[in-house]
């Protein structure tokens, strides 16, 4: 069974905002809601007792997690939370009767009522991209290439973003030769651990999205 | 969370209805109260069931879709409409059998599981893993206890107007009462040793040192912070010490001395179950708390 995902490398992730933007821009997602947005985790001291400058600290990009047993799914009175064939969460507007119990239950308080609509809303992981073969907007827009798409279930060295420009210089250079490039996560970001890996906190709802986070202490 | 207005009059009216539901369906089985006092609990029971749903009518942005797929079984509004339904229906029941005569042991019974359930069923909906202080098994002794309370308050009452005998619902009303204090207590207690961690700051370079949420112990919230006069005034000295004194007195009184004495304590059982429900609110944050 496919889980499409998202994996950040929370070491390359310089809290530029450009996914939420991105995402704002691409979802035309309303004043006030925000499908992925970012948390600055700390200042935290490096060890006990530590003060400036012993302190480190890292950006937690937060949006829907896609769990594998979402709990928005099961309070939806309209089956208009679905999960679907990809994995991801998807709302049937059309069936949203905006009573906002998914709201309640999701645990990262990353669904939104989009007031004009009057329908509840969220990170679709640009399911009208990716169903066409393309990566969701934020993965595209990632200037550090901290963020990664791809199927949970081949594992995360499997995810891919845009390559690189070089890698397509020459003669076919172009927008579509870009947008068409792919690079694997495995090969090219610094080596990780298995213990390196970590999810938000889990409450039996098991959140799809990873997170890389290397030789800082996970706080998320 | 910000307090949903609508929910917490469709839980009140919820909690009621079983509540009264179960104690008519006990009284009857028991053999206590006139066919007067039956009726008269039935057409209460049913106003009060359509006044809650009318108010959560409120809650629902597109109420208009409301039959576009509505049933997802897992759903707790799913089973909420389910026992509503199954209420309206042995009400109706009640009603038609009190015109042939005396109400059926069966239909008393069924009315007492139905009653049960749909207490059940209301606190069920809001027991969500994401919500620590919902999370608990205390939010169910204190729908049940609330249920119980207000049940035999509506009861006391009801009993005062058809003219019948109160004793027995006035002693219930007592005993409810202490059972409502009995349950605030052991939620005030498993609340407080829930702490949340402070996990992250605003991305906001005008407020560096803004904390997400507030992370302090939600307790003194409730106990001496924002919403102490909710719990302290509301929930304690009206909704729990002036009913258990009013049931106190008057649990043994005429049925003619007690129609405003009783009438005085289901408004403070109200007024203290609008007030518990306002708290469940404000402390429903997440498990994981940012903006």
């Amino acid at each position: 069974m496919t889980q499409y995902s998202i994996c950040v490398d929370l070491n390359r992730c310089m809290g530029c905002l450009a996914c939420s933007v991105a995402c704002k821009m691409v979802n035309d997602v309303p004043i006030g809601s925000f499908w992925n947005k970012m948390l600055r985790i700390g200042p935290n001291p490096r060890y006990e007792g530590a003060e400036v400058p012993d302190v480190d600290m890292y950006y937690l990009p937060v949006q829907c997690q896609h769990c594998g047993n979402p709990e928005c799914v099961k309070v939806c009175p309209t089956g208009a939370s679905q999960k679907v064939a990809d994995g991801t969460v998807q709302i049937d507007k059309e069936k949203c009767i905006g009573c906002q119990f998914c709201v309640m239950a999701c645990p990262y308080g990353v669904r939104y009522l989009n007031a004009d609509e009057k329908v509840v809303e969220k990170c679709t992981l640009c399911e009208q991209k990716t169903s066409q073969g393309e990566l969701p907007q934020c993965v595209i827009n990632c200037g550090g290439r901290a963020r990664w798409f791809g199927d949970l279930e081949k594992g995360i060295d499997s995810f891919v973003a845009y390559d690189e420009p070089h890698s397509v210089y020459g003669p076919s250079l172009s927008y579509d030769a870009m947008a068409a490039s792919r690079v694997a996560m495995g090969g090219y970001v610094n080596p990780y651990s298995s213990s390196d890996v970590y999810t938000l906190p889990d409450v039996g709802n098991k959140p799809s999205m990873r997170y890389i986070l290397r030789n800082k202490k996970w706080q998320g | 969370m910000a307090t949903q207005w609508p929910l917490v009059i469709f839980t009140l009216a919820l909690c009621c209805a079983g509540g009264l539901l179960f104690m008519q369906s006990l009284m009857a089985i028991l053999g206590k109260g006139s066919a007067k006092f039956q009726k008269l609990a039935a057409i209460t029971n049913i106003c009060v069931i359509v006044i809650g749903g009318i108010a959560v009518f409120f809650h629902l942005q597109h109420w208009e879709r409301i039959f576009n797929g509505f049933g997802h079984i897992t759903s707790g509004i799913t089973h909420e409409l389910i026992m509503v339904v199954l209420a309206l229906a042995i009400l109706i029941v009640f009603l038609v059998m009190l015109k042939k005569g005396e109400l059926p042991k069966w239909a008393a019974y069924a009315g007492l599981v139905i009653a049960a359930l749909m207490v059940f069923v209301t606190a069920n909906s809001y027991n969500m893993a994401a919500r620590p202080v919902w999370n608990t098994f205390a939010w169910y002794l204190f729908i049940f206890a609330d249920a119980y309370l207000m049940g035999a308050i509506a009861a006391w009452l009801l009993g005062a107007i058809a003219g019948d005998e109160t004793k027995f619902a006035g002693r219930q009303s007592f005993f409810a009462a202490i059972a409502k204090a009995v349950a605030v207590a052991i939620y005030t207690a498993v609340i407080g040793g829930i702490k949340f961690a402070s996990v992250g700051h605003y991305f906001d370079p005008t407020q560096p040192t803004k904390a997400v949420a507030e992370t302090g112990s939600y307790i003194s919230r409730m106990l001496s912070g924002d919403l102490a006069g909710a719990f302290w005034a509301g929930v304690v000295i009206i909704g729990i010490v002036a009913v258990l004194v009013i049931a106190f007195m008057k649990k043994d009184a005429e049925a003619k001395d007690v129609t405003l004495w009783a009438g005085t304590a289901c408004c403070c059982a109200v007024i203290g179950a609008i007030c518990f429900r306002v708290i469940f609110f404000a402390l429903g944050s997440s498990v994981f708390l940012f903006y």
